[in-house]
């Protein structure tokens, strides 16, 4: 699915919080967003995912504008990974992986074998099936990150919107959702914090104090100069001979002041 | 997605399910249900036997023509009878407002009573019973649910204002229940005389003293009203767990179901108090006692609040004719004396998970 974003921005109380967005996210791409801390890249996922009130500007899906579909329309295209999304209830992994299907589901087509077929399927996905019974409660902060993504599968989007996923996660954790994340055949637009996963995206799009400064393929955007500005770091290139892949090493652009 | 013939066939699937588990479940829920009304309406301070009973009921439901003491036939048909319907009633439905509000503030202390909801209720059917704004049944009723709306309005404003925390809520129920309390007072003392105000007073801690057969025609459509609108949001209610922006990215028209549910709950507390004077912590107790036996799931959750609050309900009303010799004790008096202790439990174990 074809996501567009055009011109859009939103004000907490009238002071901008971000603005004069323009973006185009091809179908089955995946778009790496990032920027320093406050820098508004949870606002733009929340303006996409239509949970912001009063937005300005227009986002399209397929070319269609959101405002003219209704929050379970919307539901059945977008699924949306929040971060700290948060319960005191005892519910089990597979009460919450079961709430994604909540938009396909109505009085008439209750819950049934289909979907659970769905729930367990992605249950499976993120590594979390033989956990389907445990309680909310005694899981730990990676393993609700990936219940959580699990729900997320379980809406079946065409569209997946990540908030920092690969938070709490340890390193394994970390990989297999980037790959899985690749994998898959929907649309992603996700925030991260770690430069070198971002650089696994296929074009990455760098907010700053609530903009938009440039969107493109990761080794066009993390230049030297622009790590410098934007992240505040200086980065040395090094080559990793296994996949001939490049990583970034920060140093902290304070230090080399002393 | 589904195709038309798997949703068909799903949809069969799913019917026979259902029926299954209406049966399987329902139907005893409904035979323990009316189990209960039954032994309500046999114990009493004045024994009456389960035959005399059968009796009585059959001669007014279908006119069977048995033999017995007009006297006891009164205080079955005219007495007993509909006030333990109307106690499984509120029971039921304070439970089902109890569950509702709990889901959709995501504060397991939220509860009518609480909140302020059953204060307001009060205050707005005083306001109609000795002002005299309206009059009759229906026009105590309809104070009550204005006294409430205006309750649960201020409440949530007050909370949010406070900055929208669980403990915040909590604070701003204290505070309104205080101030429609004392609006309530206030109305007495403005304009009852002392045999209104007696009888006012008495009825504000929760009695069913007072009940007749009409009060039961408006409890218990109340009830199955809440019931089915429960039930209806069921799903929307699962989908608060995790906050109501994560409900909204769900599908969730946040706006419109809380605006449903919360409408549907202030009916439901405000015909109940309207009828039998503000009655605590049923809805507090008994959705988190269910919580333990059924999981936190509405489905499960709903059917199991309104069942356990009408059963708690009839033993409180029973318990509270029965606990001192000669003497009716107000029901909202035997409520709290579970319920208090109870809530402090809730307190405790809230503290441990946070
Ligand atoms: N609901 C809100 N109320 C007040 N300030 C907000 C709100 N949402 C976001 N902000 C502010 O907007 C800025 C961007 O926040 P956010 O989108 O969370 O940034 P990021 O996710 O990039 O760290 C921050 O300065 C934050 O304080
Ligand atoms: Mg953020």
């Amino acid at each position: 699915m074809r996501l567009t974003t055009q011109d859009v921005g939103w004000n907490r109380s009238s002071k901008p919080i971000i603005e004069g967005i323009t973006l185009d996210v091809q179908p089955g791409e995946t778009l790496g967003l990032i920027g320093p801390n406050g820098s508004g890249k949870s606002t733009l996922l929340r303006l996409m995912a239509g949970l912001l009130r009063r937005p300005r500007g227009q986002v399209f899906l397929d070319g269609q504008p959101t405002e003219t579909l209704s929050r379970r329309e919307m539901a059945q295209r977008i699924a949306f990974v929040e971060q700290l999304a948060e319960t005191s209830e005892a519910l089990t992994v597979r009460d919450v992986v079961e709430l994604g299907r909540t938009p396909w589901l109505s009085a008439l087509s209750p819950f049934g074998p289909q979907d659970e077929a769905i729930v367990n399927e992605v249950l499976d996905a993120v590594g979390m099936a033989q956990m389907i019974d445990h309680s909310w409660d005694t899981l730990s902060g990676g393993e609700r990150q990936r219940v959580h993504i699990a729900r997320a599968l379980a809406q079946r989007p065409q569209l997946l919107l990540l908030d920092e996923p690969t938070n709490h996660l340890d390193i394994h954790y970390q990989l297999s959702l980037l790959r899985l994340v690749s994998t898959l055949d929907v649309t992603v637009v996700m925030a991260l914090h770690d430069l070198n996963q971002a650089m696994t995206c296929d074009r990455l799009a760098v907010m700053d104090n609530g903009r938009l400064i440039i969107c493109g393929a990761p080794a066009d955007v993390l230049t030297p100069e622009r790590l410098a500005s934007v992240f505040r770091v200086r980065a040395t290139p090094l080559h990793d001979p296994t996949d001939n892949s490049t990583i970034l090493r920060f140093h902290s652009i304070e230090d080399e002041l002393i | 997605m589904r195709s038309a013939a798997a949703t068909v066939r799903a949809n069969g699937e799913t019917a026979r399910v259902l029926l299954r588990t209406l049966l399987v479940r329902g139907v005893p829920a409904v035979a323990v249900l009316l189990l209960a009304i039954i032994a309500g309406v046999i114990i009493g301070e004045m024994p009456i036997s389960a035959r005399t009973v059968g009796m009585v009921l059959a001669n007014n439901l279908w006119g069977a023509g048995y033999p017995v003491d007009p006297i006891d036939a009164g205080i079955i048909w005219s007495y007993r009878l509909p006030r333990t319907l109307v106690a499984a009633a509120c029971g039921a439905g304070l439970a089902l407002s109890g569950v509702v509000l709990q889901s959709l503030v995501r504060n397991a202390l939220a509860d009518p009573y609480l909140l302020g909801v059953s204060a307001g209720a009060s205050t707005g059917a005083v306001a109609v019973t000795i002002l005299g704004i309206g009059g009759g049944m229906i026009g105590i009723s309809a104070g009550a649910f204005v006294g409430a709306t205006l309750a649960f309005v201020l409440v949530a404003l007050l909370a949010r204002a406070a900055g929208g925390g669980s403990a915040q809520l909590v604070l701003a129920g204290i505070a309104g229940s205080q101030l429609f309390n004392a609006l309530t007072s206030f109305f007495i003392a403005k304009s009852a005389n002392a045999e209104q105000a007696r009888g006012i007073m008495f009825w504000l801690l929760g009695n069913l003293s007072g009940v007749r057969w009409p009060d039961v025609w408006l409890a218990a459509p109340a009830a199955v009203f809440g019931l089915l609108t429960a039930m209806w949001f069921m799903r929307a209610m699962d989908a608060f767990t995790f906050g109501s922006s994560s409900a909204a990215s769900l599908g969730i028209n946040v706006r419109r179901v809380q605006a449903m549910l919360i409408g549907a709950t202030t009916l439901m507390t405000a015909t109940m108090v309207s009828l039998v004077g503000s009655i605590g912590f049923v809805g507090l107790v008994i959705p988190h006692a269910m919580r333990f036996v059924v999981g936190p799931r509405h489905a499960r959750l709903i059917p199991a609040s309104a069942l356990a609050g009408a059963l708690f309900l009839i033993a409180a009303d029973v318990t509270s004719r029965m606990l001192i010799p000669g003497q009716v004790v107000p029901i909202g008096v035997v409520t709290a004396l579970v319920g208090a202790p109870a809530f402090a439990l809730i307190l405790i174990r809230n503290r441990k998970r946070t």
